[in-house]
């Protein structure tokens, strides 16, 4: 453990603006596609016993394929772990940790349900689907710490979870949407892709169509309530219209999709298959604006302060690089570049602008160098008529050189004043 | 279909986005930051000048008030610093004119907490615990509720004083 975290170099604002994003199309791939694993699988271990051949269809769907685990799972999780440890670089938080565990957790799920798959026993889908619902809280604890930077310090313990109103609004945002989603798989799948439909009179198409209709609606109805109460809870100052109109629309649309649906189970039919599929796509879409615009908002602060931890962390490095080759020996050329940098927006030689005027206060230190390096240290008021100088968090070299410059033009410029 | 089934539906998909629409109106009237009558970025201040708190709200580590900064504090750098920017415009108009900016308070305790900075700055609890990462505002706004059990609950995990009196003079 701690291998991601031994990886990862201090990010600039830029990269971090990009890693949110990056994370979103890594969470694209690997949420929707988590959400219907577990609930697919789930369904199936749960009627094993009873309905086989259901059970079996379910496991059919075609989630369970090798290529889908790893393409749809495991890759956007290695990628989500190097971006999220990326991106709350400076935070204090061992994220890459985290993850680690995370893909330890979930990559055992999926081995097991890999097997459950290929061996059917009820016990090993059982733990499986345990093991995925458990990696998921976590995923979904760890992701809040992106969204709340207020909750970054109480992740305690073996497991990266974290329980607060936030984190199970979200999580059980994310299991309606994942039975929603469940749902319309399983109604497209089976009553419409050519390869995988059955037909309309048939004895395995009525459970089939009572669950993925079933499942379709129960999402429906459950995801508007869950989608308001973790918008209630988001901090009023990561709010946006955005958010709430995107959130808006996915309930309107859910409306349409629950009404085609509750058609459909009347009439013992599935013509609106493709149509529940096209929609369902739109609500995850609108889900994904909404909480885009949370976190985007949750973030713009904190994304400057990241990028500011992460360039003291940038300057410290490059300083004992410079420490390894020179001696904190001052160098007027680097001192010329800072004054041109930050001292004349506020000081000229001959007259007061905001700070007094060069050759009345310089001076007094060239006798006394020590006592100007002091002062640009750790400036104090000197004059109660004029602000005090801000500190400029100069590195030691960086006082040495800037005072050196100074002290070295002071006679030239005085010269130049007497003339 | 039942149409007593497609009415049920459309009540409570309705009913929901009611819901949605109470927060957005209670989300519009409480949770944006005031228009000050100055457009004044404290991310500029701090993050990019490199000032302190303290440069500007000198009472912050000395008093019970940090204190909205007197004029004269920002015309110290701004007689000669931005002087043509429209919003310094009118600062210096008001401050030649002898008259004060009308700034909107946004973090406001009731007359019945005693609360003190300097105690506060003191026990080395940063300004960004309570004020948020300001640093990084454009605008400023309050972002914890300075509710009771706010307070209360940092009290506790600082091991400072719970009693009644300690807030409730």
């Amino acid at each position: 453990m701690g291998i991601i975290d031994q990886l990862l170099s201090p990010p600039g604002a830029q990269q971090l603006k990009l890693g949110l994003y990056l994370i979103y199309f890594m969470l694209l791939f690997l949420l929707p596609y988590m959400g219907v694993l577990l609930v697919t699988v789930g369904l199936s271990v749960t009627l094993r016993k009873g309905y086989p051949e259901l059970a079996r269809s379910f496991v059919q769907l075609g989630f369970l394929r090798p290529a889908m685990l790893v393409i749809f799972g495991l890759v956007p999780l290695l990628t989500l772990a190097f971006l999220l440890a990326q991106f709350l670089f400076g935070a204090g938080l061992p994220m890459g940790d985290y993850m680690e565990r995370i893909t330890v957790l979930l990559a055992g799920a999926l081995l097991l349900l890999y097997a459950y798959g290929r061996t059917e026993i009820q016990a090993v889908g059982a733990a499986g689907v345990a093991l995925l619902g458990l990696s998921l809280f976590c995923l979904v604890s760890v992701l809040d710490l992106v969204y709340h930077p207020g909750m970054w310090q109480f992740i305690d313990g073996p497991l990266p979870w974290l329980f607060s109103w936030t984190v199970v609004a979200h999580f059980a945002l994310y299991i309606a949407a994942g039975h929603f989603l469940a749902g319309v798989a399983i109604t497209f799948l089976y009553f419409y892709w050519p390869e995988k439909r059955v037909e309309q009179g048939s004895a395995e198409a009525r459970p089939l169509r009572f669950w993925g209709l079933g499942l379709t609606l129960g999402g429906a109805m459950a995801l508007p309530p869950l989608l308001l109460w973790s918008l209630v809870l988001s901090h009023s100052s990561a709010l946006t219209f955005l958010a709430i109109g995107a959130g808006m629309a996915a309930v309107g649309i859910l409306f349409m999709v629950a009404v085609l649906v509750v058609g459909m189970l009347f009439r013992g039919d599935s013509r609106h298959a493709l149509a529940v599929l096209v929609f369902g796509l739109a609500v995850m879409a609108l889900l994904l604006v909404s909480h885009q615009q949370l976190q985007l908002a949750a973030n713009r602060e904190h994304a400057v302060v990241l990028a500011m931890e992460a360039q003291k962390v940038r300057s410290a490095a490059e300083l004992e690089q410079q420490l390894l080759y020179v001696t904190a020996e001052p160098d007027p050329a680097l001192g010329k570049k800072l004054f041109d940098e930050r001292c004349v927006s506020c000081h000229a030689w001959d007259k007061q602008v905001v700070g007094p005027a060069y050759l009345e206060v310089l001076p007094k230190y060239v006798s006394d160098p020590e006592a100007l390096h002091a002062f640009i240290r750790n400036p104090v008021k000197i004059n109660p008529n004029l602000p005090v100088m801000p500190n400029q968090g100069l590195s030691e070299r960086e006082v040495l050189s800037v005072s050196a410059y100074l002290l070295q033009e002071l006679p030239i410029i005085q010269e130049g004043a007497n003339e | 279909m039942n149409k007593f089934i497609v009415l049920a539906l459309t009540g409570y998909f309705g009913l929901m986005l009611l819901g949605f629409a109470g927060l957005a109106g209670h989300w519009h009237a409480t949770g944006l930051p005031p228009v000050q009558p100055i457009a004044f970025s404290h991310q500029l201040h701090l993050n990019t000048v490199g000032l302190n708190c303290t440069h500007c709200h000198q009472y912050a580590d000395q008093g019970k008030q940090a204190t909205v900064p007197a004029m004269s504090i920002c015309m110290a750098c701004h007689k000669n610093v931005k002087t043509d920017s429209p919003e310094i415009q009118k600062l210096s108009q008001a401050w030649e004119g002898g008259e004060g900016v009308e700034w909107v308070k946004v973090h406001d305790l009731p007359w019945h907490v005693h609360f003190t900075h300097k105690r506060h700055i003191k026990a080395g609890i940063e300004c960004q615990s309570c004020h948020g990462e300001v640093q990084a505002m454009e605008q400023m706004r309050q972002v914890r509720s300075l509710e009771m059990g706010w307070c209360v609950s940092c009290h506790r995990l600082n091991a400072a004083p719970t009693d009644c009196l300690t807030c409730h003079k």
